[in-house]
This record gives structure tokens, sequence and C-alpha cells, in this order.
């Protein structure tokens, strides 16, 4: 089981292979990748010297090339791609059919991973990526439960990547224009959702309210943990006239104590979100899912291990892993 | 606003029911189109969430025949997303079985009709040249294009594929997200297994408003909506003369068939933008109109249009 | 919007609150020289966090330790950084974005010790104003991997060398301290925040009462919007 690890910066980087990652996931600092957040991401140049780092500890760095490119405006994402065969990533994660056809033809042997926001929930779509431009893996969606994805795993011939910790989407991920709707910028479109640009703090008489572009999305009193002012994991008032978490609550996702069916399901890496986050979460969670997946695999019970501290809304689930959840 | 006259081939389409309209309910409504609205195409079939499949299933023949008789374009829409045994099975029977054109709302769908002409619909991610002609070379004949999309790169993906057809969603509250959890069920304290299909008591979708009490979405089921209605009715020359080929009216729980013809004017020149907008006014009552996906700001604005030069 | 009775303006109950009261003497101006040093060795130190602040164009910042006499002006012009101590008392300087928390908290921040986020969601820090400017900030100081130790390495220049000393122990201090501090808060706040919290209960039911009626309104309004929206008319 092979532990993927984000990082944002450089210093991250550096965490997450301290603390046992088998992979680092990066992304180039521009929008061609769905963490396209201010102050973050990596340099060609920095890059070069993280796959440097992590080759020289036998380590690998995928590179997320996520976001769909612009009409009329392809050239940044062509150019991200050349750079990461130059540099020799181990693999690019790509969501985009116009940009896996342009890889595929022009840099053949660079490998090709299918993103979550490619959103290819069935073997019939995983397989259509497989035949069309030869991905190694998909990223599945997090809309799957552990036995959809035990049988699906029986259905296809690419490795499957899932998310294991850390922020989640609950609508389809890559269909999903919830932000542009609210804020004129979209996961999709410019590798932001909910962004930091149109999203406002205010105190009111001790609650924290939080506001995106013109719209209220939560309000949380004294003592009450808050989270990202995420739209779909705001409160918001539906038929019954009261406000409740309509879509989700502030939540991140924890798999740890499904390890041992993922590992039985044939999953072959465990993904941890948090680009964004700082080097202190990445060194926490890869650390915390060194040691489980270590024991799991060795077939010991998995250690419980806080994470409170550092999920959204202190609080963490297993999310669309159970079918409950739906 | 613009008063001028115009006169377009561009052809106005009916895109699939995405609420759960009670069966016998759409059978009337699709009847009614068939007799009575100059639509081109009939775009028919669950969309939105399985468990509503099995009553529609039944009536599709015979709503299709007499969308046909009535001389209207009919085409099938799958699924937007696909995940569970029976919705595969169902996926491969209509694509086996369909003896109309299919619309394709998820990569699934796109995969099994490679080769076969189809059409691409909004569920599927196109949003520059490259994608487009891939679904082109793939058997597209028509793509419809993501609600988000702005003017610009609707331009750009006209002029990159000049003969080929395109269509614009043009009317009605859009489709912004899917889920496999059903936000429905959820705020009626069910959940999906056991939702006692209360989205049928929402035809148009259910209202979701901000602590401030201000309207912001619309639930439908696993579907989240605008709480805007999308309405691109000045928009519609430029659109046409820049190439689109089609223009999508999504059905509200309102007088499609009037909705229909007022866009139909519109296209033919016949109607004045303004007294179009008024008709359009008057019929949609639940909510504001938007226009901020086309003009590249938020979604839910309505930018204001001054008379063009 | 500031809100003059938020609990943010409320110093928290920390070791560090004490450390203040002590140096209240201590003038502002004259920990400016320190606050510019330390500056100037993270320019030579770290030059990746200032490469990825440049982005920033003319942003101040407001870093204002909860429990300390003395807020930190940190502005962002022209692709320069600088760095000016403040007197709680000096008049509040115009800022696009303010940060405020414990001063440990902060500095394990300025380490990457902490997750800023995760800071957030526990409401230890709080941010007001421009978010994206904060964001970039955290991310910049997080690209490196600060040290104080290293950032302070041998005697500070205008200061006495206890004072050093003070500094580059206040973390481990402060980290002793808190859990006492925590104990003692709780028993010396608890019966003002009960009281506290049954007139946050009465507001909380005004403020219901409100949202109907504001409810209400929105609905009156969108229907006579509805009526006089003209063809095309603006939202």
């Amino acid at each position: 089981m092979e532990l993927v690890c984000p990082a944002g910066t450089p210093a991250s980087l550096r965490a997450a292979l301290d603390a046992g990652a088998d992979v680092v996931y990066v992304g180039f600092r521009d929008e061609t990748n769905a963490r396209n957040f201010p102050g973050l991401n990596f340099s060609p140049e920095e890059l070069e010297e993280g796959v440097k780092k992590a080759h020289d500890m036998g380590r690998q760095v995928y590179v997320a090339i996520n976001t769909y490119p612009q009409a009329g405006n392809l050239d940044p994402w062509y150019r991200a791609v050349d750079a990461a065969a130059r540099i020799g990533v181990d693999a690019v994660i790509l969501a985009d059919v116009g940009l896996l056809d342009y890889a595929k033809r022009h840099h053949p042997s660079l490998r090709r991973h299918l993103s979550v926001q490619a959103s290819a929930s069935n073997p019939e779509a995983i397989n259509f990526y497989r035949s069309a431009f030869d991905v190694q893996r998909v990223v599945l969606p997090r809309v799957l439960t552990v036995r959809e994805i035990a049988e699906l795993i029986t259905e296809i011939d690419v490795e499957t990547e899932v998310f294991a910790f850390g922020g989640m989407c609950v609508m389809a991920e890559g269909r999903c224009s919830l932000s542009s709707y609210a804020t004129g910028k979209s996961p999709n479109m410019n590798g932001v959702c909910s962004p930091a640009s149109h999203v406002e703090y205010e105190q009111r008489r001790g609650k924290l309210v939080s506001r995106l572009g013109e719209f209220t999305i939560n309000s949380f009193p004294n003592e009450e943990a808050a989270g990202y002012p995420t739209l779909c994991k705001g409160r918001f008032i539906g038929h019954t006239g009261d406000p409740s978490y309509l879509f989700e609550e502030p939540t991140s996702l924890n798999v740890m104590m499904m390890l041992p069916e993922l590992i039985q399901a044939g999953v072959k890496a465990l993904k941890i979100e948090g680009r964004q986050r700082g080097k202190a979460y990445v060194h926490q969670v890869v650390s915390g899912y060194r040691h489980a997946i270590d024991a799991a695999m060795k077939g010991e019970p998995v250690p419980f291990m806080d994470m409170g501290n550092i999920t959204e809304g202190t609080r963490s689930t297993a999310g669309a892993y159970e079918k409950n959840w739906r | 606003m613009s008063s001028k006259v115009i006169s377009s081939q561009a052809k106005l389409t009916l895109g699939p029911v995405l609420y759960n309209w009670p069966a016998e309910q759409r059978r009337d409504f699709y009847f009614k189109i068939a007799d009575e609205a100059p639509v081109d195409v009939v775009y028919i079939g669950e969309v939105t969430c399985s468990k509503r499949t099995p009553f529609l299933t039944p009536f599709i023949p015979e709503i299709c025949d007499r969308l046909e008789q009535a001389g209207k374009e009919v085409v099938i829409s799958t699924l937007s997303l696909v995940m569970s045994k029976r919705e595969r099975k169902e996926l491969h029977e209509v694509v086996q079985d369909s003896p109309w054109m299919l619309e394709a709302n998820d990569l699934s769908a796109i995969g099994l009709l490679e080769g076969k002409e189809h059409i691409v619909g909004p569920f599927v991610n196109v949003y520059n040249e490259d994608t487009l002609g891939y679904f082109y070379q793939n058997g597209a004949r028509r793509i419809v294009l993501p609600c988000e999309l702005s003017g610009k790169a609707i331009e750009r993906l006209l002029a990159s594929n000049k003969d080929r057809e395109i269509e614009i969603q043009a009317f009605g509250r859009v489709p912004l997200a899917l889920s496999a959890r059903c936000y429905h069920a959820r705020s009626h304290g069910l959940s999906k297994d056991g939702c006692l299909y209360v989205c049928e008591q929402d035809p148009d979708g259910m209202n979701v408003e901000t602590l401030d009490g201000e309207p912001f979405l619309a639930v439908n089921g696993t579907q989240t909506m605008s709480y805007t209605v999308t309405n691109l009715l000045h928009e519609l020359d430029d659109l046409a003369q820049l190439g689109a080929t089609h223009f999508r009216l999504w059905p509200q729980d309102l007088d499609m068939v009037k909705v229909i013809q007022t866009f139909r004017e519109r296209l033919d020149g016949s109607l004045e933008e303004r007294a179009a907008q008024e008709i359009l006014s008057d019929l949609v009552k639940f909510a504001p109109f938007s226009n901020g996906f086309y003009h590249g700001v938020e979604g839910n604005h309505l930018v204001e249009m001054r008379e063009k030069i | 919007m500031h809100d003059k009775n938020a609990p943010s303006s409320v110093p928290p109950f920390t070791p560090m609150l004490f450390a203040g009261f002590m140096m209240r003497p201590v003038p502002a101006f004259s920990l400016n020289p320190v606050a510019k040093y330390v500056l100037v060795r993270m320019k030579k130190l770290y030059p990746e966090i200032f490469s990825r602040l440049a982005i920033l164009e003319n942003v101040n910042f407001l870093i204002n330790p909860t429990d300390l006499h003395y807020r930190f002006y940190l502005s962002v012009k022209e692709r320069e950084t600088h760095i000016d101590v403040l007197g709680n008392d000096a008049e509040r300087p115009e800022a696009q974005a303010t940060i405020s928390g414990p001063m440990v908290d902060l500095l394990k921040l300025m380490e990457g010790r902490v997750d800023g986020d995760a800071l957030f969601f526990s409401r230890t820090l709080n941010i007001e104003g421009d978010t994206e400017a904060v964001l970039t900030l955290r991310n910049a100081v997080d690209s490196a991997d600060v040290r104080l130790v290293d950032v302070l390495g041998g005697p500070v220049p205008f200061i006495k060398p206890g004072f050093t000393t003070f500094f580059s122990k206040v973390n481990s201090l402060g980290e002793s301290l808190e859990k006492d501090f925590r104990t003692a808060q709780r028993s010396i706040l608890f019966p003002i925040m009960r009281h506290v919290s049954e007139i946050d209960k009465e507001l909380d039911r005004s403020e219901d009462r409100m949202r109907k009626i504001d409810k209400e309104l929105v609905k009156i309004k969108t229907s006579l919007k509805k009526l006089q929206q003209p063809a095309g008319g603006v939202r």
C-alpha cells in the first residue's frame, strides 16, 4: 500500500518525506492545479530540487495538473505537462480529456494518473480513460462505498488510489459549479473552491460569521470549532425553516479504522488531502498513517490516533465509504 | 435594450425534466409539448436519480412516438452520476437497445458510445477546444456546454469548430452539482435509501436560504441547482451569430410552451427583446433571473446589458 | 466590521499575559530595533518567504498578540517587507488584514510547529479583513523551516543580554505554564462565563426573532422586485 502525501511548499515536501511518505504530490504555482492558492505551490526549480531529494531517498513525486485548460489559452497547461516530463516526475495527475490526449501524444512514456477531478466513478468510465489515454491509475471520487470500491477493482485493470484523510468534497469532484455560482471562480476553471479572495470573517457579538461573496455561509457560536468557509459545509435553511448543515458538517475524512478493508479490497494507494495545509499538519498526518499502514499490512490492529486537533470542525467521518452517509 | 431584429436558423431544445414530477404529469407535459410547442429537439430520461427511473420508463416509448409524430427530434438522456450495478446495467441496456439518439451525461456513456453518433450532455466537462475536438472525433454529433463557461470561452469554442453543433443552456435553473448523497432526503431527516420520494414535493426544487434568510440555492434530490433562473434572451443574438446551433431550455413547472414560443419568436425576429423579457418575467414567479456565468462573473448575478451600437 | 465586544479583544489568560504585564514599562518604540533585526535576519536566512510574499501589492498586516501590550505592523510594499512595533494604546493604524492570537501560538505558527488552519478551526486564531492576504502570509512563512534560535542566533544588538534569553526561552516557558494557566482560567472565569452565556442566550432569542422578521422582509422585497423587474433589469 503506497502512501501518497500532499505538499504545498518545499518545506512540506521535506516534512512528508521525513514522516515516511512513499510519494509526495505537488502542483505548479499557477492555475494548472486545483490548489491554486496564493503563496502556495512549486516553481519548476523548486520541483526539480524536490524530485531530486525524493529520488535520492528512493521515493517518488507526482504532479497534479488537474484543472481544465481554458478555451483559447491552453499553453500554461501544455507547458506544465512539458515541465513535469522534463524534470522527470514519476507521474502527472490529469483530469481534462484534451490534456490527457496531449500528454499521451507528446510524452508517451510519462506516467498518467486520472485525477479525482475527472470523477470516474464506474468501470465503464475508467476503462474509457484506460483505453483512450492509457492511464495507469485512477484516483477514485469520494462517492463510493468500500464495498463498491472492492467490486469496481475486479472490473478494471488500472491501479486505484483513494482518499484517506483530509478535506472532503460532498459533491462529485470536478462536477461542481457551486463556487463559481457564488464567487465567479471554480475548481475546474481556476483551481479554487470558495476562494480566500471572496471570504470574509466578521465577529458578530462573539459569533464568528463567515461570508462568501454576498452570502453568509456560517455562524459559529463561542467555543464551537470552526471550519473552512466552503459553501457546501455551511449552515443553511431548507424546508424546515431551521438552520442546519444541509449538505455536510464541517468535518474531515478519516478512514484509518477502515484500513484493513481497503487493503483487502485491493486499493493500491492511499491519498492524504491537504496541499493547502501547513507542514505541521503534513508531518502529523503522514506519521500517523505511516504507522497505521505498517501495522495494518502486518495484520496487526490499527492503533488509534487522535487527529482531532487538525480536522475541520475538529471532527472526522468515514464519509461516503460507509453507505449510511448517503 | 437591444431592439435589433434577428432571424436565426438556430434550433431550440427542451432539456430533460430534472425534477421528480409524477410520471403521468411528465407524460401529459410532453404530450402538450408535442402538440403545441415550436421546439426542435426534446430530451427525455431520468438524469438526476436512478430511484426515479422505474416510474418514467414505461411511458417513454409512448411519449417518444408522440413527439416524433409531431416532427420533433427525440433524444434519450442518460443518468449523470453512475455508481451502482443496477445503474450500470441500465446504461448498458439503453446503449444497446435505444432506437433513439442518446445524450451521454457521464464518461461511462461516452465510453460505451464510442464510434456511435451521440450527444455529449451538460454534465460532461468540456472546457476547451482540445476536449471538444476529441469528443467530436469520438462520435459526438452535438455537444452541450457546461453552465459555468463564460461567453468568452464559448466564443473560442464556437470559433474552433465552425460547422459542428453546439448547444448552450439558455433558460431555467441550472444544475450546479451532483452528489452520492440526497439532500432532499437529508433535509427531511431521511436517508437516500429510505427517502420516501420527498423530492416530489418541490416541482422546481427546494429553495435553500442562507442564515440571513437570503435565497441562495435549490435542491433537487442529489442535485444542487441555482436558485436563480438562467435567462440568455439578451445574449441569444450574439451567440447565434457566433455559431451556436442549439439553445437549451430547462423545463420548469410553468407554461413551458409559452417560454418556448417566446424564445422562438425572438430567434425568428418576430418579437422585440423588451416584450420577450416581459413575457418571461410574467411567467417566472419563483426566482429572479441571472446571466452571470455568461458574463464571467458570479453565476447568480444578472448583468445589465445596455443597448448595443 | 469591528465589534468592540468581540472576545478577540479580550486578552486570553496565558502566561504571556503576565510576561506582558512585566514588560509594560518597556515602551513599544524601544522594541522596534529588535523587530527590525529579526526581520533582517529572516530575509537573509529564508529568502523564499519573501519571494512568496512579493505577489502581494501593498498590504498592511496587523499582527496582534492578544496577551501582550504590543502589536506588530507588518507591511509589504513594492516587493519589500517592513515591520514596526506599536503599543496597544497607539492609534490603530490602517491595516488590510488583522491576525490575532496568543503570542505563543503566533510563534509556533512562525516556526511551522502548528498548522494555521488547525488554530483557526479551534478558534485560537482570529483573522479579519483580507483573508487572501492572510493566507499568502501563512503559506509564505510555512514554506521555510524557520527556527527562532537560528533567527536570533547570538546576541541581539540594541538590547540587554537578558532580554534575548527571555525571547529564546519564551516558547518552552510558555508551554510548561500553559496547562496550569488553563486550570486557573477555568476557576476564575467560570462564574462570569455562566452569566455571560445567559445574556448570550437572551440575545440569541432576539436574533432569532429578528431573523424571522428579516425573512419576511426578504420575501416581500423579492415579490416587490419581481413586480418591478423590467425586462433585462438589474439585480
